[in-house]
């Protein structure tokens, strides 16, 4: 099941999301929700292939909290890939 | 239709996508054959501060990328975000692939650059230069105050 169907499944203000770990690493992730913090409540389970999350909602004004957090993550996780593989070549 | 056009429709065709339900979002099938995960990431990454980005695996060898607008899209919108995604695949799978070819002959510039010539013998031999026109005789005879004591 795709990320858009399970958040539109989910009851209202909760979203369960599963991101592949190639994409999305855990440190990313933490920096996300360290960020979002107050607007947003994340779970993170599962391990280094696929990260499970369980994101509430907090702050219900904002638009499209789960996508702004969620490019958050990604823009982290990249930026981090990056300057590891810096580091392996230096 | 403009040659820009053209160049777009052709990039759409490599992949298939689909726009979504939500009318703000278009997802590309991508095959890691053909453009390997660093591509796909570089891409993606390109995106961010235009779309809300998405990835995903739906199975192996074969990511889902999917861009949502972050406001109501313009007619077309989606077709041309599509149309871009896949050019900046191609860009990205390039760059990896000459990153790859040349890398080796990188690490042998960089090695070189930094332990080939040392930079301290060249400090040294400058320093041994200033030594040597200090110490050598000054053939206008210049009174040094310091030297040959007060007048």
């Amino acid at each position: 099941m795709s990320p858009d169907a399970r958040a539109a499944d989910a009851p209202t203000g909760a979203v369960t999301l599963d991101l592949h770990g190639d994409f999305y690493s855990a440190a990313g992730i933490d920096e996300a929700a360290a960020a979002y913090a107050g607007l947003l409540m994340v779970e993170r389970s599962g391990g280094p292939t696929l990260h499970r999350l369980a994101l509430r909602v907090e702050d219900a004004e904002v638009d499209d909290l789960v996508d702004h957090f969620l490019n958050h993550a990604l823009h982290a996780s990249v930026t981090a890939a990056r300057r590891g593989a810096l580091g392996a070549t230096a | 239709m403009s040659s820009a056009d053209q160049n777009t429709d052709a990039a759409v065709d490599l992949e298939t996508f689909e726009v979504l339900s939500d009318g703000r979002s278009v997802r590309l099938q991508i095959d890691e054959r053909l453009y390997p995960l660093d591509a796909v990431r570089g891409a993606a990454y390109l995106f961010l501060d235009r779309c809300f980005v998405r990835l995903d695996r739906p199975a192996d060898q074969r990511i889902d990328l999917t861009l949502k607008t972050k406001a109501a899209p313009m007619p077309g919108q989606l077709e041309q975000l599509a149309g871009e995604l896949g050019n900046a695949l191609l860009d990205q799978a390039v760059r990896v692939q000459v990153a790859q070819s040349t890398g080796k002959i990188r690490e042998y510039i960089m090695a070189r650059a930094f332990f080939a010539a040392p930079a301290q013998s060249s400090i040294d031999q400058l320093l041994a230069e200033l030594d040597a026109e200090e110490l050598a005789d000054d053939p206008l005879d210049i009174q040094v105050p310091w030297e040959k004591g007060g007048a």
